[in-house]
């Protein structure tokens, strides 16, 4: 009985121990596999998902692990941990603010999006364009914490601007909730539970069965600018360049055509 | 000292490694958050845009939804407790389930059952109605998960009453109301009263759920747990105050319900 | 002969393993005393008369009153029966005070009308039982000899048609033990009801009741007088419980 018992303490006591050394970082070229660890915007979901294909098939000993979320969640995770390699943003400001940070280098805007306004296709909805927004019931857009959120402030600012009659606070007043996350107000107007909300075109077009795409005119459109940055104490410095070099490349960039993406250019809208 | 004596101290020194382990764990994050920010930090962030419009929100929010699951959990759990058969067995396996369903899940089912789409979207509105994205999912959507932290403790405190108690009541004359009014419920007050304090602070830190099936708006869906997720988007800071608000407000009500049920505790001694 | 006031009863029901059989007679001027070995079915007997056990076939009868008749289909719940119950740990109301035990049951009964009449009852009890000294005491602050006077007094306070008792000075220590089954065989007497008390003392056994029913396995179907008891021993057990009387 002692003996058993004793047998059983010893391994007790071994148990942190061991998980101290599994737990620990061990570097990476103890795996047979390497990672590439990409935090990015939920809207780049599906585009860099298609990317990392393309990425593996160049680097076939690599695996690519993503970490989509909110811009500014992101960018509050990597101010406080050591994982990551790139960070891409759905504007510049986080970025900047992480390259300031001394946490990000080598900032560059790999792609822009354009909003656009989405209705749910099924019941039929009888808002036929932007400028009707103001008659919907119920308005689900992204909180102005969000990028997203903060293009359509933008948008609503301009057109109140330009077309005058208090649109914007029209069209406020019909919000019923400000997400953050602009694939949540992409499922809330998939659902129907609102009857129109403002998402990227990107989005917009991988749901094309359940939304229709009204555009907002030109003259009060924004564009978000999709910003791309390397991790200063990223463990994969390389591979991160590669990643880098492989959206900024004529496949990587007609890919981002293909989802709807806009290419970057050099003047600010 | 004897061999025996040694290995007795070795051995509780080992439990209570163990023990301190897991303590150090809990109490750590809490320690960061508190210390991590200094008061002018924290009376800044009580003063963000978010704060107030949040709390008030998330109290009374939270409130409604205590009385609704002790008005309706209470004769719930102490019908349940009354009958031992199948069919109350299988009951209680029901209730209790929503606290293992992730609220996230949950949110997606409420949404389901009460949204557009659901089977009671013409009880709303003549053109489809919902509930979803109103101040009502937010108090809907704390009741589910809330409520089965109410009943669990509900039913235990319900169980512990001594048979031959409710036997004599009956043969006495009471009816159903007066066994539970006069003899069920202030029998089972200090437990009621701890299963309500779970469910007050289950309801007050509801996320998940009510992100999805309330969404986000400040004033009217946009509670305390939202605006902390919300300000994290943009300056951590604010989100990290908003966190010790929630933090302390949660405290002060367990330990002031705490304090109030010893005091019934203490006076209802030997009464098994 | 069923006397105005008599508790008549014939029960038969499965009870686990065994079957509690039992039909007996019980008249208002004497007690009866319920004795068996342990797990016999005695307690059962009692909650089976409350209707706290279902009764497969039995016929239970107060006075001209039938409680039970599963034949015809007559089973009255056990709120409307008016039996008094004392039960082996004495099941006071933990959170109210002596009085407020007796208002409890004066509020419940369906025969008490008036506000006069039910505060008028509740000093009578309180009264011949002697706890108008401890009224205001919390069920929980009282002795063992205490507790069992408020539950008896709560059981008649509204006025039941029957009463039965529990092993009502098992939780007591020896001495009390014998101070209060003197009280209570006295008290007994000026009750004038049909009184069943289960114990496996023979001393309650002699001094408590005026006849005793054995129930060995869940039967039983008479009752005697303790003399005859003692003459024909009729089992094991019942050689025992007499002879243990010393």
């Amino acid at each position: 009985m002692k003996t058993v018992a004793r047998r059983k303490f010893g391994a007790l006591s071994l148990a942190p121990l061991l998980g101290g050394w599994i737990g620990c970082d061990a570097p990476n070229t103890e795996h047979l596999e390497r990672e590439l660890i990409v935090f990015a915007a939920s809207s780049l979901r599906e585009v860099f998902t298609e990317l990392s294909h393309r990425f593996t098939a160049q680097h076939p000993e690599v695996r690519v692990a993503f970490n989509f979320a909110g811009t500014g969640e992101l960018k509050a995770q990597l101010e406080h941990s050591t994982s990551g390699d790139v960070f891409a943003g759905a504007d510049r400001g986080h970025t900047e603010a992480l390259v300031r940070a001394g946490i990000c280098q080598g900032l560059v805007v790999f792609a822009r999006n354009e909003p656009c306004m989405i209705v749910p296709l099924e019941p039929r909805s009888p808002l036929t364009n932007f400028l009707e927004l103001p008659n919907a019931t119920r308005i689900v857009v992204g909180a102005p914490e969000v990028p997203i959120g903060r293009y359509t402030d933008q948008i609503l600012e301009r057109a109140n601007k330009v077309l005058g009659h208090e649109f914007q606070s029209r069209v406020l007043v019909k919000v019923v909730s400000r997400e953050l996350n602009v694939k949540q107000v992409l499922a809330k107007v998939s659902l129907g539970e609102a009857d129109a909300g403002v998402v990227y075109r990107t989005d917009a077009l991988l749901a094309q069965n359940r939304v229709r795409i009204l555009n907002i005119p030109a003259e009060f459109n924004v564009f978000a600018e999709y910003t791309l940055a390397t991790l200063t104490k990223a463990k994969n410095p390389t591979l991160a360049r590669d990643w880098v070099a492989l959206i900024r490349s004529r496949a990587g960039q007609s890919l981002f055509a293909r989802f709807g993406f806009l290419p970057p250019t050099e003047t600010k809208p | 000292m004897t061999r025996i004596g040694l290995a007795h101290r070795v051995q509780t020194f080992a439990l209570g490694t163990l023990a301190a382990l897991l303590l150090t764990f809990l109490v750590i994050p809490m320690g960061c958050l508190m210390l991590g920010t200094s008061w002018g930090e924290f009376s800044a962030g009580l003063r963000h845009p978010l704060a107030s419009p949040a709390l008030k929100l998330s109290l009374w929010t939270s409130a409604l939804a205590l009385v609704i699951v002790v008005s309706l959990g209470t004769p719930l759990a102490w019908l349940l407790a009354l009958r031992r058969g199948r069919v109350s067995q299988l009951v209680e396996t029901l209730v209790v389930l929503p606290v293992v369903i992730p609220p996230a899940v949950a949110g997606l089912a409420l949404l389901l059952a009460f949204g557009k789409r659901g089977p009671f979207s013409n009880w709303f509105s003549p053109e489809g109605g919902s509930l979803a994205l109103t101040t009502s999912a937010v108090v809907l959507a704390e009741v589910f998960v809330s409520s089965a932290f109410f009943l669990q403790a509900a039913l235990a405190a319900f169980r512990r009453i001594d048979a031959s108690l409710l036997i004599v009541a009956r043969s006495l004359g009471a009816s159903p109301f007066q066994i539970f009014f006069r003899v069920a419920i202030p029998l089972a007050g200090p437990g009621l009263v701890g299963g309500a304090i779970l469910c007050f602070a289950r309801a007050l830190g509801e996320f998940g759920a009510t992100l999805m099936f309330a969404g986000n708006l400040q004033g009217k869906t946009q509670t305390l747990p939202l605006a902390i997720y919300t300000a994290m988007e943009s300056d951590l800071r604010a989100a990290q105050a908003l966190s010790i608000l929630l933090l302390a407000v949660a405290l002060a009500l367990f330990f002031g319900v705490r304090f109030s049920e010893r005091r019934s505790h203490t006076s209802l001694e030997g009464h098994r | 002969m069923n006397g105005p006031g008599d508790l008549n009863f014939s029960v038969r029901t499965p009870l686990g393993t065994l079957v509690l059989d039992v039909s007996l007679q019980v008249a208002a001027e004497a007690p009866l005393v319920v004795v068996g070995p342990n797990g016999a079915g005695k307690s059962s007997l009692l909650l089976a008369l409350l209707g706290a056990l279902p009764v497969r076939e039995g016929r239970i009868q107060i006075g001209a009153e039938e409680l039970l008749n599963t034949q015809s289909g007559i089973d009255c719940p056990t709120e409307l029966r008016r039996i008094g119950y004392v039960p082996q740990d004495y099941a006071l109301f933990p959170h109210l005070t002596v009085r407020q035990n007796f208002e409890f049951a004066v509020r419940c009964s369906p025969v008490l009308a008036t506000r006069l009449e039910r505060r008028e009852q509740v000093e009578a009890v309180l009264h011949d039982l002697k706890l108008s000294s401890l009224a205001e005491r919390r069920a929980t602050a009282l002795s063992g000899g205490e507790k069992q006077r408020v539950a008896l007094g709560r059981a008649l306070v509204s006025r039941p048609r029957a009463l039965l008792l529990d092993e009502p000075l098992a939780a007591l220590d020896a001495q009390a033990r014998h101070e209060v089954r003197l009280f209570l065989a006295e008290y007994l007497e000026t009750l004038r009801l049909p009184t069943l008390i289960v114990t496996h003392d023979p001393n309650d056994a002699q001094v408590l009741g005026k006849r005793v029913a054995v129930i060995e396995a869940g039967s039983c179907s008479r009752s005697l007088t303790w003399a005859e008891l003692c003459q024909a021993p009729v089992s094991r057990f019942v050689s025992e419980f007499v002879g243990r009387e010393r």
